[in-house]
């Protein structure tokens, strides 16, 4: 395998196991991907000593592979912790959101899609699979981890760079 | 406009300066809806419960979300903490005024500098020198942002300019 891929997927997944970590989000906070994706800009690197000097865009590349990775193996530990707990934060905070919506009078939209989410927890409770639930998890891993992976690549590659003496 | 934005003439040529200035505008593009995303339940623009829950939860997993460090208005509390909502402020703020006023170029060490108030700020709170406070989070979390920001167009200056 590509050693860019290699680096990619050992990172994504050493970060996605990160987040399975109760109370890790409250130390590690928007941290995870961004150092995921340097540290595999950096074990890039290492498993090429022919190359003196990463390109930005490599290692943009490297940090949007690391974090497409994380989120999708985050989604896949979360859903199957939801397949066989029958639980997820969604059923935690329904209870919130159905009284929020009560409590400001929001409308006919927001009884629809209280009832939308209602339905959601349904299926999580009795079968813990909810198709919207997965796709939903998914797209938003995927968005946020990317922009974050990015960040991180390109900041992964300065401190690389600046390491090895190549830089300006 | 264009002239008098972040980057340096002197060290890149017209094609080069029309992608940098691309990349400026989604960078910043992306950055407002991030912002206006964490402001939302304050603005109260979006009544849809669903969409509510999946922005929660997307801030959800770039913060811990903890109630008493939140920013609050009228009830209504941001989506991020104080410190994250100003990196993200302080990061939008760097890149508008990026458009109208030329910055000296950001070396690394400047974002090592600079995010040290942040990192003692976490200390000084973990120790028990002092309680959490909103204002100390969310000033040193935008000096942060503002030099991460320079410092990111520094490099997609690098990216674009003929040193790759």
């Amino acid at each position: 395998m590509n050693n860019k891929y290699l680096a990619a997927l050992v990172c994504g997944f050493g970060g996605a196991v990160l987040t399975t970590i109760p109370g890790f989000q409250s130390i590690a906070c928007c941290l995870m991907a961004p150092v995921a994706s340097a540290i595999a800009v950096f074990l890039f690197k290492k498993s090429s000593p022919d190359t003196l000097k990463i390109k930005t865009g490599t290692g943009i590349y490297i940090g949007l592979l690391t974090a497409v990775f994380a989120a999708l193996f985050a989604s896949g530990f979360e859903i199957i912790i939801t397949f066989i707990t029958k639980n997820s934060d969604l059923v935690v905070s329904l209870p919130q959101a159905e009284q929020v919506v009560k409590d400001l009078n929001l409308g006919s939209a927001a009884d629809e899609s209280i009832e939308v989410l209602r339905q959601m927890v349904n299926e999580i409770q009795s079968t813990g699979f909810s198709v919207l639930y997965t796709f939903l998890i998914t797209l938003t891993n995927l968005i946020t981890y990317s922009i974050f992976g990015l960040l991180g690549g390109l900041i992964g590659t300065a401190i690389v760079n600046k390491r090895s003496g190549q830089i300006n | 406009m264009f002239s008098a934005s972040f980057i340096n003439t002197h060290l890149v040529n017209r094609s080069s300066k029309t992608r940098i200035f691309t990349v400026q505008f989604i960078l910043l593009l992306i950055l407002s809806i991030w912002v206006f995303g964490f402001i939302q339940p304050m603005l109260g623009i979006i009544d849809n419960a669903l969409v509510n829950y999946f922005l929660k939860r997307t801030y959800s997993i770039v913060c811990h979300q903890e109630s008493h460090k939140l920013i609050t208005h009228a009830g209504a509390e941001m989506l991020v903490c104080s410190r994250c909502a100003g990196i993200y402020i302080g990061s939008l703020l760097a890149g508008l005024s990026a458009i109208f006023f030329t910055f000296s170029r950001i070396k690394f060490k400047a974002l090592i500098i600079s995010s040290i108030p942040l990192a003692s700020d976490v200390l000084f709170y973990v120790f028990g020198l002092y309680d959490y406070s909103k204002l100390i989070s969310f000033s040193t979390g935008m000096l942060l942002g503002i030099t991460l920001y320079l410092f990111l167009m520094n490099e997609v200056e690098n990216l674009f300019s003929n040193k790759n």
